[in-house]
């Protein structure tokens, strides 16, 4: 096995399958060589069987084959990845038969095998199995669904919140940067106002309209639990208010008020939050902190200044205490009010600027310019990871460099077999 | 508030059932909303052997609109200031609906293992971090062991 020409007859096996597999799969293949030029990884993504029909395709994923010294006697290593609208048991049970069939090949080229059989797999599975990213739900042969052309996938209802969320968001800025700049003398640069895909923020287009008509789904509509609070959730508690209290003891909880004071600045009107917030004191702050980070527009809009509190001497622009609640209802807020101040809005073109907020020690303007965070290096939620592992994006994040050319615009369509509604 | 969405409820309910490890977020007994929330420091980090408390709130809009969490705990940090304010760019314009709490406080969680004194919160911690990293891991170390033991 480990003589030369038995590597030399190995090497030439798997050009020749490589080979072959162009002949039939009609296309240019991903393939990765090592110096030698001997093949050591092979990469496809595979779709549903359904007659050319991209539309039909309702998920994906990409095969990833490597190629020991010695294939094909050596079973080659079988991963699958940027699965779309696929769960974990789907892609458990494929990676299961991969494998089987890896070791029933032993000894014979297997890499066409293991398309046809993924294939197969794919096309028996064509919907998604996931759940809704939005709503959290799975989907139901009811639902009426919506994927994007990175192929994930959500309940049109959820997706069409999502935008019309999004949308009161950007009026917002836009009402705002009115109020700032009145004369409509605008020397910022536009922000690029698109829909961006919730997992991994690939511009995405959306046929709003048809997606508002879709029914909230079935799931949602139909779950009843609430959530118990058991024995386990009590002694959570208790365990957790005993820490604070032992950390209170040792000086080693922020003393808000004590570190408002330091700041010089005043805060008491934000002690008058709406009552359901009111057994959470502490949370005041928070709002602080949500109005402060955003705050040097204010520098700029009279028109914001908020008449709900104490001005105060000495204090810079960002820490004036404001009052804020929830909005009850989305996309309004009313300015000024002493009972019903609402929270402004985080817009994320005011944020982005000032990612150095409040902060008593100087004002280094020089990072104002660069809000750069950590977690940005992925633009995705920072997947589950055990401690002091450096952040990376989860598998969703990395790039599709290999993601097909899929349908033009997220659409409203039920999949095969789906009622249509 | 007309009851509280079923996402809310669903989350809720796995945070409990599957805790993240070295991570605790359990619902007030009266709000629903707001979350007690207990953050074991990574291994690794000067944070290492602390327990911080934070608190989590999912406004109205959620999972619009990201959730607002404050560190309670003191912690000495180039990223967080002494309110306990946090600068992380998922809590602010990187929000998505996609995101969990539990994906919020995993970030959390490794803000801790990799302190970023580029992007600075606290300006005094950043720079002595930038200036000398040997002495603010030392200062952090302090802090850790000053404010944030759990037991004892």
């Amino acid at each position: 096995m480990n003589n030369g020409n038995a590597h030399n007859e190995s090497d030439q096996s798997v050009l020749e399958e490589i080979e072959a597999l162009k002949a039939i799969l009609f296309s240019e293949l991903d393939v990765t060589y090592s110096p030698s030029g001997r093949p050591i990884e092979f990469r496809h993504t595979l779709y549903p069987s359904t007659a050319d029909d991209a539309n039909q395709h309702y998920v994906c994923l990409t095969l990833v084959m490597k190629f020991p010294a010695g294939y094909p006697d050596q079973p080659p290593s079988v991963n699958l990845k940027n699965p779309r609208g696929l769960g974990d048991d789907f892609l458990a049970n494929a990676l299961k038969l991969c494998n089987e069939k890896c070791k029933d090949f032993s000894g014979s080229p297997v890499i066409y095998e293991i398309i046809e059989l993924l294939r197969e797999c794919l096309t028996n599975s064509n919907r998604p199995t996931g759940h809704c990213t939005i709503c959290l739900f799975d989907f139901h042969p009811d639902d009426v669904f919506t994927y994007t052309p990175c192929y994930h996938h959500f309940h049109s209802h959820c997706l069409s919140r999502f935008c019309e969320s999004m949308q009161t968001q950007w009026k917002e800025e836009d009402d705002q940067e009115t109020a700032n700049n009145p004369r409509g003398s605008n020397w910022k640069e536009k922000k690029t106002k698109q829909f961006t895909c919730p997992v991994c923020r690939e511009v995405i287009n959306v046929e709003l309209a048809s997606l508002k008509l879709a029914p909230p789904p079935h799931e949602v509509e139909n779950f009843q639990e609430e959530f118990s609070k058991d024995a386990k959730f009590a002694a959570w508690r208790k365990e957790m208010d005993k820490q604070y209290h032992r950390q209170k003891t040792r000086g080693g909880i922020i003393d808000k008020d004590m570190e408002d004071s330091r700041f010089l600045v005043v805060t008491e009107n934000t002690a008058a939050t709406s009552p359901s917030t009111a057994e959470t004191p502490s949370l005041t702050t928070e709002e602080i902190v949500q109005q402060s980070q955003s705050q040097p527009e204010i520098k700029a809009a009279p028109v914001q200044a908020p008449s709900t509190s104490k001005p105060v001497a000495s204090r810079p622009d960002w820490s004036r205490p404001q009052q804020h609640n929830r909005r009850p209802v989305r996309g309004k807020w009313i300015r000024s009010s002493d009972s019903n101040g609402k929270e402004r809005p985080v817009p994320a073109q005011n944020i982005a600027r000032p990612s150095n907020p409040p902060n008593r020690q100087s004002s280094n303007e020089k990072h104002n310019s660069q809000p750069r965070h950590r977690a940005e290096e992925s633009t995705l939620p920072v997947a589950e990871r055990p401690y002091g592992t450096a952040p990376h994006p989860p598998p969703a994040a990395r790039s599709n460099g290999t993601a097909p050319h899929p349908p033009s615009a997220a659409q409203v369509r039920p999949p095969p077999g789906f009622a249509p509604r | 508030m007309a009851g509280l969405p079923r996402r809310i409820i669903k989350e809720t309910q796995r945070l409990m059932a599957e805790p993240v490890p070295g991570i605790s977020a359990v619902p007030d007994e009266q709000n629903a909303r707001y979350f007690h929330v207990v953050v074991a420091g990574p291994e690794g980090s000067p944070f290492e052997g602390g327990v911080f408390k934070l608190e989590l709130f999912l406004p109205e809009e959620y999972p619009m609109s990201a959730p607002k969490v404050r560190f309670m705990t003191k912690i000495y940090h180039p990223n967080i200031d002494k309110l306990g304010r946090i600068c992380l760019d998922i809590l602010k314009d990187k929000w998505s609906p996609a995101l969990q709490i539990r994906t919020v406080l995993l970030s959390i969680q490794a803000l801790l293992s990799a302190p970023n004194p580029d992007d600075p919160l606290a300006n005094d911690v950043a720079e002595l971090w930038k200036v000398n990293e040997v002495e603010a891991i030392r200062n952090a170390r302090e802090w850790t062991r000053t404010y944030a033991m759990g037991n004892i």
